[in-house]
């Protein structure tokens, strides 16, 4: 399998997180008090822990595809 | 019984399936098309409360009771069985169609259905029939895992058939309605919902038998077991807070197991224990705002996860794989399965403008309103990570990723029925995302709720757009080839399956020494009588005259003995001895 990070969509995803941190700064309404950025910081630093944590759990419980039949 | 009673939705559907028996292909295709907007029809028509009761027994079982909330239930599993009956017309089998219909049908009939005892019958009819639609693909691995799904059913429903038997005989209700006095009766019963929806520990067998169901077979395996669960916890349980932390380890759960993945369509199974995990939160959390969630976001989940399932249908039916890492490159190859996958994708991801939008986010608004701030946070994290499963991943692995393997070259479109199918559901993702005011005057309570601002918008694309920048760049460490991870079922498949081979090998052998013994007993014993009164036998002899005159004196002797010893004492008896 290619298991390089593929550039195309790297790119765009990172535009557009860069461009939203920007209409984050325009003065739209609000309900209540609002943080700059404040979702992209849950959604970068909460996906990071489960990703993290995925690779933790593939490493403890990660087995061959086989290893019920053998 | 009476006729409205027998026209009842989920008894239209059941009777389809007696028609599926036709011989005819193009018979089936009208019945396939035509049955499930009979009763669609039919379930409008009828305006909401009890239609007659049955009575057997003591019982009086409330066969056709019409609620809000099952209604719209109903309504989304008769469009799954509709599309998913249409999708699966051309290639699945007879066999599988009408175990798939008459599963289909006690799933309707217990979201139209008045009491616990009535729920119960349709609930079993349930696994055994959706147990059939797994085993309807002829394979090892799915009559293993049709096996494995059956018996963690049954045992879901023996739990909660305890557990109505309890809670009857402390005297609470088996009408429908929210239970609510605490008891272990109670707490059975909800153990018995929460097996089918894949609450912990038994979170494992959504993707250990769907994956192994058919291309079609998976398709109406989704919509229903885990959404009637849904419906049932709403109407029996809603409000309980212990149901919030199972939701929440659901939804991690899902979003974990699916970023170590290979088969596609297993991440879209662990993709539905993420969803489903919202849905049982926002039946903990309670409250008007968070039923409607629920209830929204389970009709939004059946109809994308619908689409999704039909898209990994067709690659698998055209292509035989379904591994991510055999797969890519497929866009162009299957055009029409591609847009209507990425609709799917977008409203699984709440992607503006499509259904998940408008109904996760009344989750979300409810636990914020109700200044659950960790459960909120949690959720919204869940919500961004569903771009790890059947967001982004599900559609990258399958379609968009370069080409892995040379059964790609063989990838098509589906035929025009199973397009048809396809292109509906997607349309019914996109619709409910664009007239939200429609949809929620359908829901079991009135919502003044607006999804359509532009905080709203930018906050959902600011979840999911670095979520899917982070997807893209742990790529490659986070696609494993040619592994799985464990989970609980290892305990199921090893050390259980061995104690049950070794417990009964050894109550074999022990029946088998104890009718060796048995027997071998018998012919002793046998043997002996015969040796003793055979015809042969000494106590069988003609004895001589003096021989019984002998006899008889020896025993007068031991009477007189007998008689002496009995009217004096020991002490006079030792004395007489002693000197004579």
């Amino acid at each position: 399998m290619d298991n390089r990070v593929p550039r195309k969509p790297v790119i765009f995803c990172a535009v557009a997180t860069a461009l939203l941190v920007l209409a984050d700064l325009l003065p739209y309404h609000h309900e209540g008090p609002h943080l700059p950025s404040l979702y992209i910081g849950i959604s970068f630093i909460g996906c990071g822990a489960l990703i993290l944590l995925a690779i933790i759990i593939g490493w403890l419980v990660g087995r061959r595809e086989d290893f019920y039949e053998r | 019984m009476s006729v409205d009673l027998l026209l009842s939705p989920g008894f239209i559907i059941i009777g389809a399936a007696v028609l599926l028996c036709l011989p005819t292909a193009r018979w089936r295709k009208i019945v396939v098309g035509v049955a499930p907007l009979l009763a669609l029809l039919r379930l409008w028509a009828l305006p909401t409360g009890s239609h007659g009761t049955v009575a057997v027994a003591t019982f009086n079982l409330d066969l056709l009771h019409v609620t809000a909330t099952g209604r719209l239930f109903a309504s989304a599993f008769l469009l799954a069985v509709w599309l998913g009956g249409m999708f699966a017309a051309a290639s699945a089998s007879r066999r599988e169609l009408i175990s798939a219909y008459v599963y289909a049908g006690s799933a309707i009939s217990v979201t139209l259905c008045g009491d616990l005892i009535t729920l119960f019958l349709f609930w079993e009819a349930m696994a055994v029939t959706s147990a059939v639609v797994i085993w309807s693909a002829r394979t090892r691995a799915a009559w293993s895992a049709g096996m494995r799904y059956l018996l963690i059913h049954l045992f879901g429903g023996v739990i909660l058939l305890a557990g109505i038997a309890l809670w009857y005989s402390t005297g609470g209700s088996l009408q429908l309605g929210v239970l609510q006095r605490p008891s272990l009766g109670y707490w059975l019963i909800m153990a018995g919902f929460l097996v089918n929806t894949g609450a912990p520990p038994l979170s494992f067998w959504i993707a250990d038998a769907y994956p192994q169901a058919s291309p079609t077979g998976m398709v109406f395996l989704a919509a229903f077991t885990t959404k009637t669960a849904v419906y049932v916890l709403i109407s029996y349980f809603a409000g309980a807070d212990i149901l919030i932390p199972i939701g929440l380890y659901m939804a991690i759960y899902g979003a974990l197991y699916a970023l170590r993945e290979d088969n596609v369509r297993r991440i879209l199974a662990y993709s539905i224990v993420n969803q489903v995990g919202f849905m049982v939160a926002a039946v903990g959390i309670g409250g008007e705002m968070a039923i409607n969630g629920a209830t929204a976001h389970a009709f939004a989940h059946i109809m994308y996860k619908t689409v999704l399932l039909m898209g990994a249908g067709s690659v698998m039916l055209s292509t035989g794989e379904q591994r991510g890492s055999a797969l890519g490159g497929l866009a162009r190859r299957m055009p029409w399965t591609s847009a209507c996958v990425l609709i799917g994708a977008a409203a699984s991801m709440g992607v503006p403008l499509t259904s998940s939008f408008v109904t996760k986010s009344l989750i979300l608004e409810a636990a914020a309103e109700h200044h659950l701030s960790m459960v909120w946070l949690t959720l919204i994290i869940c919500s961004a990570a569903v771009v790890f499963n059947a967001g982004v991943r599900f559609p990258y692995l399958t379609l968009f990723q370069p080409q892995q393997s040379e059964a790609v070259e063989h990838g098509h479109d589906p035929g025009t029925l199973s397009r048809v199918a396809m292109m509906l559901t997607a349309a019914i993702c996109l619709l409910v995302g664009l007239f939200p005011g429609y949809f929620y005057t359908l829901l079991p309570y009135p919502s003044n709720y607006h999804p359509y601002n532009v905080a709203h918008i930018l906050e959902q694309l600011q979840l999911l757009l670095p979520a899917a920048l982070l997807f893209f760049i742990s790529l490659p460490l986070t696609t494993p080839v040619g592994q799985i991870q464990l989970d609980t079922d290892w305990l199921l498949r090893r050390p259980l399956l061995a104690m049950w081979h070794n417990g009964i090998m050894r109550l074999l052998a022990l029946g088998l020494r104890s009718r060796d013994y048995a027997v071998a007993s018998l012919v002793r014993g046998y043997t002996l009588l015969f040796h003793y009164h055979g015809p042969r036998g000494i106590l069988a002899r003609s004895w001589p005259t003096g021989s019984i005159a002998l006899w008889v004196a020896l025993m007068l002797v031991s009477y007189v003995i007998l008689f002496t010893l009995r009217s004096m004492d020991m002490a006079t008896f030792i004395k007489l001895y002693l000197h004579g």
